[in-house]
């Protein structure tokens, strides 16, 4: 057990993972210069020593947007992924500990897996109007399905253990019985997917934030600093170029502490088995 | 039997279906009827797969039966409220492993029953220490996990979770068989002391026929679903009347076991449809035997023995 937390790829996750929160809570301390500060006078002007990313059209000091822009990305992803690991979690045990439940639970999840996430996002955003709350809503509604199937199918083995039946035998309720049997088996492999679901949410809000649905201006965010480089991107590649550094960085931070925690939390688990066979092949 | 019994369990039947397009029907218990009174102790031997577990699982109204009813301490089983049930009646498992929760100490497990029954009054310290000296366990175990506690260690947990509460019945299934062979009589007089000391009722289950004559009054031999004999631990001992039975114990001098009679059990259990589940080995069978359940007789005042030929084969035996 011990061995394993020694895979490096953890380590750089948790290393990764643990900057971008720091940077995230201190941005008005680390940050160069305020984000919305207009230096005009150095409009579009390259990384330089004052400003260490450059500056964008107008003159806001790129790199401390990229710090701020942290801020509504970690904030929001880490807020959804909770909000669907809680929903999904809570449906699935549900699901798998009351069978007259089951088959309801299970085909409303399937519904909702039948749509594809982004244009479920697109519409609920088209029908709340952009902003931090209906992202919210927009994002956590086509995440939570995926919990519910796996917190379900964990539950469904540990309903089977000898010591759920002998805790109904000492006469423990349903929801005692969730709660301290079924739940913290459950939960390994609920907060192994939803690390990795962290980095996809990343991506989704940089998304919206690209086609102007997501975090609305002028709070700074980087799907939206990504579309406003994309222009002048032939004078000022570093306003864009930044924007997506920032975001796969914290993608694969999230991703490779994810998969660690996989490899810790659920040693069995026959996604890395597949994985290496990906690379013997 | 002078006193009322303390479970009375009433033509219980059970059947498992399995498949979608194929349903295979395995009768589990066939018109199972037992009584305990209290301070007593009926052993249900068997072989594995001839419904033993499913017979306790049905007592305890942990499985609903297809058709049977259970009446414990005077009631019905379903008109009891499930708290004031699992007060009375508990049980203790096979595998103490697996029927700890994994996620909790000792401690919590030793104080979770009375914890959830409300009754948990006073020094949780103090109620430790009575509940581990009446299991004969030291207080250094209160802080491990099940899985780094011995077998025994473990049993005991189960039985002092069971004994918390003062039960009026509890069943065991197969609460030694995963233990040595002195850790068993270590458990086996624990059990034993707490009967005479509480006079609760045990409904033992077990394959292993050494353990159930240290310990039962009474004892009914399963097989395939059905009681092939029922009578008081002594006399079957000394005189097995059905063929089974006989076969049961000769096997069991040497081996102590009643698993080693036969591979046959699997078979046994799907061909119980209609006959004698033992007529395929049975010595003394005739055409009769596999076409229709040998009724239950009571060749002896006390005993049966669901053999038609159970007084004849007896004289032959003798």
């Amino acid at each position: 057990m011990k061995d394993r937390w020694k895979s490096p790829g953890m380590l750089l996750g948790m290393v990764l993972c643990a900057i971008l929160v720091f940077f995230a809570v201190f941005a008005p301390q680390v940050a160069p210069h305020d984000p919305d500060r207009q230096h005009l006078a150095h409009r579009l002007e390259g990384p330089s020593a004052e400003f260490p990313l450059g500056a964008d059209k107008l003159g806001r000091c790129v790199a401390s947007r990229i710090i701020y822009g942290l801020r509504p990305s970690l904030g929001l992803a880490v807020t959804i992924t909770a909000l669907a690991g809680f929903i999904g979690t809570s449906l699935g045990i549900f699901a798998a500990y009351f069978k007259a439940l089951d088959a309801l639970l299970m085909r409303i999840t399937d519904c909702f897996f039948a749509f594809p996430g982004i244009v479920m996002a697109l519409i609920a955003i088209s029908i709340l109007g952009p902003g931090e709350t209906s992202l919210m809503i927009a994002l956590a509604l086509p995440g939570w399905p995926k919990y519910a199937r796996v917190a379900r199918s964990k539950a469904l083995s540990i309903r089977e253990c000898g010591y759920v039946e002998a805790s109904r035998a000492i006469g423990a309720g349903p929801f005692y019985i969730l709660r301290h049997c079924i739940l913290p088996g459950v939960l390994p492999s609920v907060v192994t997917i939803s690390t990795l679901g962290i980095g996809g949410k990343i991506i989704h809000i940089a998304g919206l934030g690209f086609l102007g649905l997501g975090v609305q201006p002028p709070v700074p965010e980087w799907g939206t600093m990504l579309i406003k480089g994309l222009p002048v991107i032939e004078v000022a590649p570093h306003v864009s170029l930044s924007a997506m550094a920032a975001i796969s960085l914290s993608v694969l931070a999230f991703t490779m502490l994810g998969e660690g925690l996989r490899d810790v939390l659920d040693p069995r688990s026959n996604l890395s088995d597949w994985r290496k066979l990906q690379f013997a092949s | 039997m002078s006193q009322p019994a303390v479970i009375h369990l009433e033509k219980m039947s059970k059947t498992f279906e399995s498949g979608f397009f194929f349903k295979r029907r395995n009768v589990a218990v066939r018109e199972v009827t037992l009584s305990i009174a209290p301070g007593r102790t009926l052993a249900v031997v068997g072989e594995s797969g001839c419904g033993k577990t499913t017979l306790a699982r049905m007592a305890a109204g942990l499985l609903k039966p297809d058709s049977g009813l259970v009446t414990f301490a005077g009631r019905p089983l379903p008109t009891w409220d499930d708290r004031s049930l699992r007060q009375r009646l508990q049980m203790v498992f096979q595998d103490a492993d697996g029927s700890l929760n994994p996620n909790f100490k000792a401690r919590d497990l030793l104080l979770e029953p009375l914890r959830l029954h409300g009754l948990l009054q006073g020094d949780a310290e103090a109620q430790l220490e009575r509940l581990l000296s009446m299991v004969g366990l030291v207080p250094d175990l209160l802080d491990r996990y099940p899985h780094e506690m011995s077998g025994g260690q473990r049993q005991r947990i189960g039985i002092a979770r069971a004994m918390s509460l003062a039960p009026d019945l509890v069943i065991a299934d197969e609460p030694v068989s995963s233990l040595d062979r002195s850790i068993q009589a270590q458990i086996l007089s624990l059990l034993r002391s707490f009967q005479e000391r509480d006079n609760v009722a045990y409904m033992y289950i077990s394959h292993d026929l050494e353990s159930v004559r240290a310990i039962a009054h009474d004892v009914a031999v399963m097989l395939g679903g059905v009681f092939v004999e029922t009578g008081p631990a002594d006399a079957i001992f000394t005189n097995p009347m059905h063929p089974y039975t006989r076969l049961l114990f000769e096997d069991a001098i040497e081996s102590c076991d009643a698993r080693a009679v036969s591979d046959y059990d699997m078979e046994w259990c799907q061909a119980s449809e209609d006959g004698c589940a033992f007529a395929p080995l049975c010595p003394h069978a005739v055409a009769a035997c596999s076409s229709s359940l040998p009724l239950l007789i009571e060749p002896t005042p006390g005993r049966y023995v669901r053999c038609a030929l159970a007084a004849d084969t007896n004289e032959i035996a003798a």
